[in-house]
């Protein structure tokens, strides 16, 4: 477990930094009949890179290869390393190894099957993201010319066209875990207002109309979980209350 | 979903028989997740209904059917809970619990109305609403004893 790299931290200051952690990861093998368990495995720091990210493949690779997890990127923008880690869910590429805690306690994502170790199902996402329609319905007839779009319509679509699908806000969302079957959930719902704002797409009325029922929409009780922990900054919960607003006013 | 509903139906409910079979578990949620400013506040105004609720038919029950007394009697409601525990010190201390609670469910309340009309929805205005809210609660319960 001690790796000595050439590329290691010297620490100037002569103070014994405590550099060791331990990461508590809950695990379950799927061909084992047995019920979930807890492995713990101390990482040093300084042998480490700085997110959580790189501990897991630093563990998979040195201490336990059957440790499961998705990743892609590294870098925030896949959404694939999505979990929930010290109680809040993040991405593990973006979360700091830097705390001052000295358990660092990772679950997949709450309320969520789980395939294996730290691996969500995530069919029944997809399927409700593929109930909001998220493709452009415009009405133009085959055109020869680009659809355009003016900066202020253009601008509308900020903090709505980044959202990486990483279900980080759903998975938080008390609502979600309760109606995960009916109720849409904060991620979805921030893109079916991403297609509503667009000005380019033309079935506006009957998106608003798919969302207007007491399940999909309005299970929402404005808990605010799933802004707090959105990792790319984005706030689905404003959108939320958007689209009823605008519900509402037609 | 697409075109054909009963196809739709069919492939929605081929995710949840997926679920059931293969007996996967549900990772933990309740118990794992750290409470946020956000979701504390929203479980206890639902807490707090509640409890307003329950108080509410609990003291109009027992003043109509346990003392048979009309509501006007309503308007001397310490004094009723005095008589009621048999001390004036803890119906002044039930009566100053359910003046917070009912603090705290209004502010609440007010706090969803502006929040159902658009505004002050990002998480650096959450959390000023949230300390305006805890600061209104405290600011009125100690306006209340001062001029007990």
């Amino acid at each position: 477990m001690l790796i000595n790299k050439n590329n290691q931290k010297i620490s100037l200051t002569g103070t014994s930094t405590n550099y060791q952690k331990f990461m508590r990861i809950y695990r379950w093998n799927p061909s084992l009949k047995s019920n979930p368990w807890f492995s713990i495995y101390p990482i040093l720091i300084n042998s480490c890179g700085p997110m959580v990210l790189d501990a897991l493949i630093q563990i998979k690779d040195y201490q336990d290869s059957t440790l499961t997890f998705r990743r892609s990127c590294r870098e925030g923008i896949c959404g694939s390393c999505s979990m929930n880690i010290n109680g809040t869910n993040s991405l593990a590429c973006l979360h700091s190894l830097k705390t001052n805690e000295k358990f660092i306690t990772i679950y997949p994502l709450p309320h969520m099957y789980v395939i294996k170790d730290l691996i969500p199902d995530f069919s029944n996402f997809y399927a409700q993201y593929k109930s909001i329609k998220p493709w452009l319905v415009s009405n133009l007839s085959l055109s020869k010319k680009e659809y355009l779009q003016s900066k202020v319509d253009r601008f509308e679509l900020d903090g709505l066209y980044e959202c990486i699908l990483c279900a980080c806000c759903s998975a938080s969302c008390p609502s979600y875990w309760w109606n995960h079957d009916k109720y849409l959930g904060p991620a979805v719902l921030l893109q079916a207002y991403r297609w509503i704002v667009d000005s380019r797409d033309s079935t506006t009325k009957s998106r608003l109309d798919f969302l207007n029922h007491k399940m999909r929409l309005f299970r929402c009780h404005t808990i605010m979980n799933c802004s707090k922990t959105c990792p790319k900054s984005l706030n689905p919960g404003k959108a939320i209350s958007a689209i009823k607003y605008q519900i509402l006013k037609k | 979903m697409g075109s054909n509903p009963i196809l739709d139906k069919k492939l929605f409910t081929n995710y949840m028989f997926k679920f059931y079979i293969l007996n996967r578990p549900i990772a933990p949620h309740l118990l794992i997740y750290s409470p946020q400013l956000s979701s504390l506040f929203s479980i206890w105004h639902r807490i707090s209904g509640i409890i307003l609720i329950s108080l509410l038919t609990s003291s109009l029950l027992t003043i109509k059917l346990v003392f048979n007394l009309n509501f006007s009697l309503l308007l001397a409601l310490p004094s009723i809970l005095s008589i009621l525990l048999k001390s004036q010190w803890l119906a002044n201390y039930v009566y100053l619990f359910s003046l917070t609670i009912f603090l705290y469910h209004s502010f609440n309340g007010i706090r969803h109305m502006i929040w159902d009309l658009g505004f002050l929805m990002s998480i650096k205005d959450l959390f000023k609403s949230s300390s305006i809210l805890i600061f209104l609660i405290l600011s009125v319960l100690y306006l209340y004893l001062l001029n007990l």
